[in-house]
C-alpha cells in the first residue's frame, strides 16, 4: 500500500536528512519513502499493511516532524579545516570490488566480515591513530562489548538514543522454561522464535561506545591530575534501513582517546585532538573537512540537545569526501562533553565535577574512506599506511 | 519600574520557573553555580526565557547567556533586530 504524510509543516531544508533517517524508525515496513519538494509530504510504500496501519504511520511521521522541529533555531556548521585535493582519480565503490576479493563478507543488513587485506588495512589505520594515543600519554585499556544498562541509564543514553539499542538478554535459569526453548526454538525466516517467557530481565545491552565503560569505571573517584586512556572495541548501534555497507554498520569497531580531568586541561586535550587528527587526515593524504556537528538525538530530545551541543561546539566529525557517491562519511570525531559524565558518575577534579572529551574513529569507515579516495593500487598509498602493512604482508 | 528594570524581573523570574527556584533574590543565578543550571538546565532556562519574551536567540549565542547581565544583553541585541 502507497500512502502520502501530511507532516502539517515544512521540514527545514537544513533538517531535511536528520527527519528521513529518523522515519527509518517509524516503522519496519516503510520503503521508497521521498519527502516531496515542497518538504511539507512524505511519500512512502508499505507493502501488506492495513489504512488503519497507513494511518497510524502517517501520524507517526508528522509527530516526528514537529519533534524535531520544535523550537528549531537555524545554525550552519561551521568548518575549521577543509582540504578538497582528492589522491587519486579513482572514483569507484570499493564495496563490489572488496566482495569480488573475498575482502567483504555480508552476513546480514550493517554485518559483514573482513578478509586478510581489508584486516592488514585496518589494523595499519588503528596503529596511526594509536599515535595520537601515544603522543598524550594513553594508556592502553581493554573493555567488554557487553555494558551494564544501568551505566547507560545513569547517561541518559535510553532517552537520548533508545533506536540504536541493541539488547541483551540470557535465557532464564530454569529448567523446564530451557528445555522448552531447547525443544521449540528456531529461525522462521525472518526471526528467532521464542517461547514466551524463555529471557531474563535484560541486564546488559551491546555498547555503543568505548567510553562509556571508562567513565563507569572512574566513578565516584577523585583525580588528581587529568587521565588520558585509549582503548578499541567492538561497538553496536541499530539503524534500521539506514544501515548499509562498511558506511553504516550495525556491528563496527572503534578506537577512542579519551580524557578526563579539570575543564581547562580536558578542554587543552579536545583541542590537542582536532590538530593531531587534522595532521593523521593530511598524512593519509585524504581530502577531508572538520566540522561541528550533533549527535543523532531521538526526537524528543533533539531540539534542545542539539541546539546546546551545536552552540556550545561540542562536537566536532572529521567528514571525508566518498568520490563514489558525492557524499561524505563521517570516520571519526572528536567530543567534549563538559562535566556531563563527570556529574553523572561522580568523577571529581579540582573540587569540582570532572570534565570529559573523546576522539573516536569507526575504523571501518576509514579504511572504506581511504579506498575510496585512494584505490587498490597500494603501490601508490602514502607510506604511513604501507610501512604498516610491511610486517603483515 | 523602568523597562529595563522590568526586563530584568522577567528574565529573573523565568529563570526561576525553568530551574524550579522558590526565589531569585537570595542566590546567584549563573551556569554552573545556581542549582539546577548545567546543561539541560541552561535549555530549559532559555526556551523559558525565550517564550517569556517572544524571541528566540540563534544557536552561536547560547554559550553566552550564561547570567543575567549577558542575558539582558542579548534579549536588548535581538530585540534591536
Amino acid at each position: 500500500m502507497s500512502g502520502v504524510a501530511d507532516l502539517g509543516l515544512t521540514i527545514p531544508e537544513e533538517l531535511a536528512d536528520e527527519f528521513l533517517k529518523r522515519l527509518a524508525y517509524v516503522s519496519a515496513t516503510l520503503t521508497h519513502v521521498r519527502l516531496r519538494p515542497d518538504r511539507s509530504h512524505v511519500e512512502f510504500e508499505a507493502p501488506g499493511i492495513s489504512a488503519e496501519q497507513l494511518r497510524r504511520i502517517s501520524d507517526a511521521m508528522a509527530d516526528v516532524a514537529a519533534k524535531l522541529c520544535a523550537h528549531f533555531r537555524p545554525g550552519l556548521a561551521r568548518v575549521l579545516v577543509r582540504r578538497e585535493t582528492l589522491p587519486s582519480s579513482f572514483r569507484a565503490d570499493p564495496h563490489p570490488i572488496l566482495e569480488q576479493r573475498g575482502e567483504l563478507l555480508r552476513f546480514g543488513p550493517g554485518r559483514y566480515g573482513l578478509g586478510p587485506k581489508m584486516v592488514a588495512l585496518i589494523g595499519a589505520l588503528d596503529a596511526c591513530v594509536l599515535e595520537i594515543a601515544s603522543d598524550l600519554g594513553a594508556c592502553p585499556l581493554a573493555f567488554p562489548a557487553l555494558i551494564g544498562a544501568d551505566v547507560l541509564d545513569r547517561c541518559q543514553y535510553f532517552r537520548n538514543f533508545p533506536a540504536a539499542i541493541g539488547l541483551v538478554a540470557h535465557l532464564r535459569e530454569d529448567h523446564a522454561a530451557l528445555q522448552d526453548f531447547a525443544s521449540s526454538a528456531h529461525w522462521n525466516g525472518t526471526q528467532l522464535t521464542v517461547p514466551q517467557g524463555s529471557a531474563a530481565g535484560v541486564q546488559c545491552v551491546l555498547a555503543p561506545s568505548v567510553c562509556f565503560h571508562w567513565y563507569a569505571g572512574l566513578q565516584r573517584t577523585s583525580l588528581d591530575a587529568m587521565r588520558s586512556v585509549t582503548a578499541c572495541g567492538r561497538c553496536f548501534r541499530y539503524e534500521a534501513a539506514n544501515l548499509s555497507g562498511l558506511e553504516r554498520l550495525w556491528d563496527f569497531t572503534m578506537r577512542e582517546v579519551i580524557a578526563a580531568g579539570p575543564a581547562p586541561d580536558v578542554v587543552a586535550a579536545r583541542d590537542g585532538y582536532l590538530a593531531r587528527c587534522e595532521s593523521l587526515l593530511q598524512r593519509l593524504g585524504l581530502a577531508f573537512e572538520i566540522v561541528t556537528a550533533t549527535d543523532p538525538f531521538f526526537v524528543d530530545a533533539y531540539a534542545t540537545q542539539a541546539a546546546y551541543q551545536r552552540g556550545f561546539e561540542l562536537k566536532f566529525e572529521l567528514l571525508v569526501p566518498l568520490p563514489y557517491s558525492g557524499r561524505k562519511l563521517a570516520v571519526g570525531s572528536i567530543n567534549y562533553h563538559q562535566d556531563f559524565f563527570g556529574r553523572s558518575f561522580d568523577i571529581r577534579a579540582a573540587g569540582a565535577p570532572a570534565h570529559t572529551t573523546c576522539v573516536g574513529f569507526g575504523l571501518e569507515r576509514l579504511a572504506l574512506a581511504f579506498l575510496a579516495q585512494h584505490g587498490f593500487d597500494d603501490g601508490a598509498w602514502p607510506d604511513v599506511v604501507t610501512r604498516r602493512l610491511e610486517g603483515a604482508r | 519600574m523602568t523597562s529595563e528594570a522590568t526586563l530584568e524581573t522577567r528574565v529573573r523570574n523565568a529563570i526561576a520557573r525553568a530551574l524550579g527556584l522558590q526565589s531569585t533574590s537570595s542566590i546567584p543565578l549563573l551556569m554552573g553555580v545556581t542549582p539546577g543550571w548545567d546543561s539541560m538546565g541552561h535549555m530549559r532556562v532559555v526556551l523559558e526565557i525565550e517564550q517569556e519574551l517572544g524571541i528566540t536567540f540563534p544557536t552561536y549565542v547560547l554559550p553566552r547567556l550564561l547570567d543575567v547581565p549577558a542575558i539582558l544583553r542579548a534579549c536588548t541585541e535581538q530585540t534591536r533586530g
